[in-house]
């Protein structure tokens, strides 16, 4: 579970990671694809600079030549444009035509280039052309500049992109990943300790089930062995037993009916503690009404006046709800006892808070609020046995059951007068 | 080291030479050049034959250039100059103003100490005599030049072709320049010396003509030199390129002469006749 979260963390952290690859890339591709279009055009622009400049040389040097031909200076001219040609590193060829095509000058670079500009200049006096001067320039030095500039450019880029990625990196790692991996880590810390709290305390309260149940069971052959004697005690031998004799085998038959009482209600809470729950819609009404009508059947002299609700209607476990249910109209039923006209009513209430509250009222004996929390202790009873009797663990096992569904149970009493006891679910 | 001597003598001659006035200093021998190429650079070809010839006769060398031709021609026949170097038209001239002058030598250029010049079109065109070039353009290079204009000039005219016969002509200031003049179409015929006729020959010139040959450039010397003196340095220079680092004073000079070989007036006489008959049509 630890390893699990821990690798769900890492990654987490390189899907982020990845993700900011892939930003950074996308990022150098766009720079690069900018870096090239501005290349491409300062390419363009440096190749136009330069051939407009290689005119401009073409049409001064032409200016002098016809000037000097029109002088009859050929020596000039041709001097002149050797000297030009030769002085120009990057002129690899000249070459310099009369009118009447008799090549005057040319001149040939013992050099070659793969990058050329050839331009021609046709030097005209009064219309005439007096001569033709083509050049053919070499362009390396503007080419090897272009690729020095493309290089540094591209680099540029990746450098700047290198360091924004690591600085957006390191960023995130700092703001972001750690304090997340921290949380991560505390919040799998704090599982982990809840895991491991919750399975110890699953195993003590399994462990006291179960030795609470194994007892319970445990001392039922034992107990049947004391009632089955002692009846058998009664009946065969009642006569040669004398009062006081009697009243102490009574008395033992009572202890015995008395303890095997208690240990059903314990196993009751047990197999409520214990039971899976098989959470279903379930009719309150419908289980009131059967719970009812056993209690009249089992004391029909009784008058009780039962006002129900009709379909209250619940999500949650059938089985265990009957329990509660049962263990709520036993008490209401017990300790309206002494009232000629008794009352019990099953209704449903809704909360400020909007939730349903469903409370089983009596106008019994009631009990002092003072204890309104003991109640649902185990063993807590508020009356006398000779008064009421009882074992004190019905409420407990009504608890259970709540707290199973995730509700809560109360109650509130006016001392003589009737109580009410309420729960709700989840 | 052995040329570190010669060189700095060279050098101290030159910065004494450059001094404005040339007055003779006591026992010192002033060569003059005619201004064909700038001063400086006739200093330094022609002072290492100063050299050889301070050498031979013990006395130190002075280069003088003059300003231009006629003040050249005019020292050396005022006898300011112990020696003198001038072209053949220059040395007709100086004997026809100031009487015979004491020869030392020509120059021999590949072995010939005579020279030639052409008269030209283009290949291409239809001009094949001299007759032809009737009611042409005619490029010259320089009016006072031998091969450029005098004497190719006096053939025209022989051939019944003046100037009047001409469409036009004009002086391009040098021989090249002729050659690419006529060879761009400006001019349909001209010329030149030898040298620059066959250099441009192959770019498409016919020679129409070939000038008589004339005696070389020579150099001369004062009437007044003492003879003994006038023998050493005769002798010094003809026997020029057979010396140790001769060939090399030659050159330096020229570079495709060969010696310096002797020279007789009667050598220049076609061109003293050809200058003549020019002069009695007016062109000198
Ligand atoms: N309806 C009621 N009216 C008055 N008192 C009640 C009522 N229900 C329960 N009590 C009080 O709560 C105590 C605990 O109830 P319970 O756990 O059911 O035990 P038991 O009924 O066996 O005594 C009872 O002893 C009694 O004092
Ligand atoms: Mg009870």
């Amino acid at each position: 579970m630890d390893i699990i979260a821990k690798e769900r963390a890492e990654v987490t952290v390189q899907i982020h990671r990845r993700t900011l690859a892939r930003f950074v890339l996308f990022l150098l591709a766009l720079l690069i694809i900018a870096d090239v279009t501005v290349i491409m055009q300062s390419h363009s622009m440096a190749l136009e600079l330069n051939r407009q400049q290689v005119n401009k040389k073409l049409s001064l040097a032409g200016d002098f030549c016809v000037e000097a031909i029109l002088k009859g200076d050929y020596v000039s001219v041709e001097q002149f444009l050797l000297a030009w040609a030769e002085g120009y590193d990057e002129v690899l060829q000249l070459k310099a035509t009369a009118a009447n095509g008799f090549l005057l000058v040319n001149y040939q670079r013992k050099q070659n280039s793969p990058h050329t500009l050839t331009a021609t200049h046709q030097a005209v006096f009064q219309n005439q052309p007096v001569l033709t001067i083509e050049i053919v320039e070499n362009l390396d030095a503007l080419y090897s500049a272009q690729r020095l500039n493309a290089l540094t450019l591209v680099g540029l880029s990746i450098v700047i992109v290198a360091i924004f990625g690591y600085l957006l990196w390191t960023t995130l790692r700092r703001t972001v990943f750690l304090p997340l991996r921290n949380e991560i880590r505390d919040h799998q810390k704090a599982q982990h300790e809840l895991t491991l709290r919750g399975r110890e305390l699953e195993i003590s309260n399994k462990d006291l089930e179960a030795f609470c149940y194994s007892v319970s069971h445990d001392l039922r052959a034992p107990l049947r062995g004391i009632h089955g004697f002692s009846t058998v005690l009664n009946e065969d031998y009642n006569d040669k037993l004398d009062d006081t004799g009697r009243d102490y085998l009574r008395r033992i038959c009572d202890g015995a009916t008395k303890m095997s009482l208690l240990i059903d209600v314990l196993l009751e809470l047990s197999h409520v503690s214990r039971l899976k729950l098989i959470i279903k819609e379930v009719n309150l009404s419908e289980i009131a009404t059967d719970i009812i009508s056993d209690l009249q059947f089992q004391d029909p002299e009784r008058k009780v006046t039962f006002t129900l609700q009709p379909k209250l209607i619940v999500n949650g476990d059938h089985q265990l709800l009957r329990v509660a249910l049962t263990n709520l109209f036993n008490n209401a039923w017990k300790y309206s006892r002494l009232k000629p006209q008794a009352i019990i009513i099953f209704s449903k209430e809704t909360s400020e808070k909007g939730k349903d509250i469903y409370c089983v009222s009596d106008n019994g004996a009631g009990f002092d609020t003072q204890y309104a929390d003991k109640l649902f202790e185990a063993f807590q009873r508020l009356h006398r046995q000779d008064e009421f009797e009882g074992t004190g663990v019905g409420l407990a096992t009504v608890k259970r059951v709540i707290e199973r569904h995730h509700g809560q149970v109360w109650a509130t009493s006016t001392l003589g007068e009737g109580s009410k006891f309420y729960f709700s679910l989840g | 080291m052995k040329y570190l001597s010669p060189l700095l003598f060279g050098m101290a001659v030159i910065i004494f030479t450059l001094s404005p006035t040339f007055a003779t200093v006591a026992d010192e021998l002033l060569l003059g050049i005619h201004p064909y190429k700038s001063a400086k650079i006739l200093h330094k070809s022609f002072a290492p034959l100063a050299e050889v010839i301070s050498r031979a006769t013990g006395k130190p060398v002075r280069i003088v250039i003059a300003k231009d031709y006629q003040q050249h021609i005019q020292q050396v026949g005022k006898s300011k100059l112990d020696i003198a170097y001038m072209g053949p038209v220059s040395y007709v001239q100086l004997v026809a103003r100031y009487g015979p002058m004491p020869m030392l030598a020509r120059l021999e250029i590949n072995g010939s100490p005579t020279f030639q010049g052409h008269i030209f079109a283009r290949a291409t065109d239809t001009i094949r005599t001299l007759n032809d070039i009737k009611g042409k353009q005619f490029a010259f290079g320089n009016p006072a030049s031998t091969m450029s204009h005098l004497v190719p000039r006096h053939m025209l005219w022989k051939a019944g072709v003046g100037a009047e016969n001409l469409a036009g002509f004009d002086f391009l200031g040098n021989h090249t320049n002729v050659a690419l003049a006529v060879l761009s179409g400006k001019y349909d015929a001209g010329a030149v010396k030898e040298e620059v006729f066959h250099k441009n020959k192959s770019r498409g010139l016919r020679s129409i003509a070939v000038t008589p040959k004339l005696s070389e450039h020579l150099f001369v010397a004062n009437t007044n030199l003492p003879k003994q003196q006038f023998d050493i340095i005769r002798k010094a220079m003809l026997s020029l390129h057979q010396q140790k680092n001769g060939m090399v004073t030659l050159r330096g000079i020229k570079k495709t002469m060969t010696a310096l070989v002797p020279v007789k007036d009667n050598d220049y006489d076609n061109l003293r006749q050809i200058l003549k008959e020019l002069a009695s049509i007016g062109v000198k």
